[in-house]
């Protein structure tokens, strides 16, 4: 069944988030239920009073002894209005009949999943935030976009640039991570910094598909937006291994010799982040295995770091990269090896 | 009274992709209908107060950012905006637009 979501809310969310955070375990799941299922005036509260009030330094466990996502999917039925539309499945219940739904569904879940199981990060903000996805916005919209107050919008595509942009979870992970940004080093999207931004999504985006589908380094494609281009764009959308070369627009670079200076898209974000995602591929590629590992741990590592702040730029975000390494594995390890080895492939001189 | 001609070029860059796109068209090569609901959504739009403020999506990642140029016989006006800050008059506008649109080369 489904419902549109009451515009007005009687509880306030701060009594909800209490009840979440302290009542019983049934209270507590009701809350969440009702925190991730209000409307966007609500959830964009309950965020500002989450972000604020409830910063411990560990996470906080919203409902038990294993953290688990709180997820909403709404169907925008080709609307552009960001009102949220119509609930089609909230958490825990059965796949609806859209494979949008499900798609946005399982994909928060995986996402959710690596930031927990790997890097100990309850969510978005640490915190437990709801998972809120729009399905189907707008009429054959080529987009995927975070809103930056918990919602994920998704287009259906137009069939030439992009098709159904659930399908691709690299492409979920890739905005989610936006989130995560957001709550960290908060990057400025702009120049290099926005860059970063970029890349941080790219490659946490890649790692959450690698998690969910056991695939090493040496396994995987490497590639943003494969299962989501269409044929304008095929085959992929961009390339960590091989930034520029992923379609025949792409035009990303793929060292600092080759760092593109515009003034659109925010000083290139989309297109400067092809170098330090190139950096991570080497130095997932060099160290091998498992890329949310060691690579993945030491970019963790780097976007908390309390040296990286809202305009940094490569070299700052690549030093604390090596520093994590140092400090995690040893400054003569493989670990810090193959960071160094993957800046100085981006021709960045640590 | 009937209204002025005008050419129309937009660029969208931004997005997930982050590939710009371009559109032009001219009204005076539209169908009639089609030129009529662009001139008179156009009509509407309050230009002085199209504006791109950052402070408006601050949080917002991969969103799309527009350049519209509406040229009319001695005199140009350019705007540019987020699309979350799109004014609901120029929706029409640019719909036609990025019906035309191709990425830029």
């Amino acid at each position: 069944m489904t419902h549109r979501c009451a515009p007005h809310c009687i509880v306030p969310p701060g009594l909800l988030l209490r009840v979440a955070a302290n009542g019983e375990r049934e209270h507590r799941d009701a809350a969440l239920r009702t925190l991730g299922l209000d409307s966007t005036f609500r959830v964009a509260r309950v965020e500002r009073v989450t972000r604020h009030a409830l910063a411990p330094a560990t996470p906080r466990l919203l409902s038990g002894p294993v953290a688990m996502p709180h997820r909403t999917i709404y169907d925008q039925q080709e609307s552009d209005a960001t009102q949220l539309g119509w609930l089609v499945r909230s958490e825990g219940q059965p796949p609806a009949d859209d494979p949008a739904v499900n798609e946005a569904y399982e994909g928060f879940g995986d996402t959710y999943k690596l930031f927990w199981e790997v890097f100990k990060r309850n969510s978005i903000d640490d915190q437990g935030m709801p998972l809120v996805g729009l399905v189907h916005y707008g009429h054959a919209y080529d987009n995927a976009f975070w809103d930056g107050m918990s919602h994920m919008f998704f287009g259906d595509g137009d069939g030439v640039l992009f098709t159904r942009l659930t399908k691709a979870i690299d492409v979920i992970g890739h905005e989610l991570a936006h989130g995560v940004t957001q709550y960290t080093a908060n990057l400025v999207y702009q120049n290099q910094s926005g860059a970063l931004n970029e890349s941080i999504s790219d490659v946490f985006g890649v790692l959450v598909e690698q998690y969910a589908k056991g695939q090493t380094a040496d396994q995987a494609s490497w590639l943003i937006g494969a299962d989501v281009v269409g044929p304008a764009l095929s085959p992929a959308l961009r390339s960590l291994k091989a930034p520029g070369d992923a379609n025949p627009h792409d035009d990303q670079p793929a060292d600092m010799d080759h760092f593109v200076v515009t003034g659109e898209d925010g000083g290139g974000v989309h297109t400067n982040s092809g170098i330090p995602n190139h950096a991570f591929y080497v130095t997932a590629t060099t160290i091998g295995g498992n890329a949310w590992e060691a690579p993945g741990i030491m970019w963790y590592d780097a976007i908390r770091d309390p040296k990286v702040h809202p305009n940094s730029d490569f070299l700052t975000f690549a030093k604390a990269t090596l520093r994590s390494a140092q400090q995690r594995f040893g400054a003569q390890s493989a670990e810090a090896d193959a960071v160094r080895a993957g800046w100085e492939a981006v021709k960045l001189e640590l | 009274m009937p209204r002025e001609d005008l050419e129309l070029h937009l660029r969208r860059t931004g997005g997930l992709a982050g590939l710009p796109m371009v559109a032009s068209l001219d009204t005076r090569e539209l169908a009639a209908d089609e030129a009529e609901r662009i001139l008179e959504a156009l009509d509407h739009v309050d230009l002085a107060h199209v504006e791109d403020r950052p402070g408006a999506a601050p949080g917002a990642r991969d969103t799309f950012h527009y350049d519209l140029e509406i040229r009319r016989p001695g005199r140009t006006d350019a705007v540019r905006f987020n699309e979350r800050q799109m004014p609901p008059e120029l929706k029409p506008v640019i719909r036609s637009l990025m019906r035309r649109a191709q990425l830029a080369t």
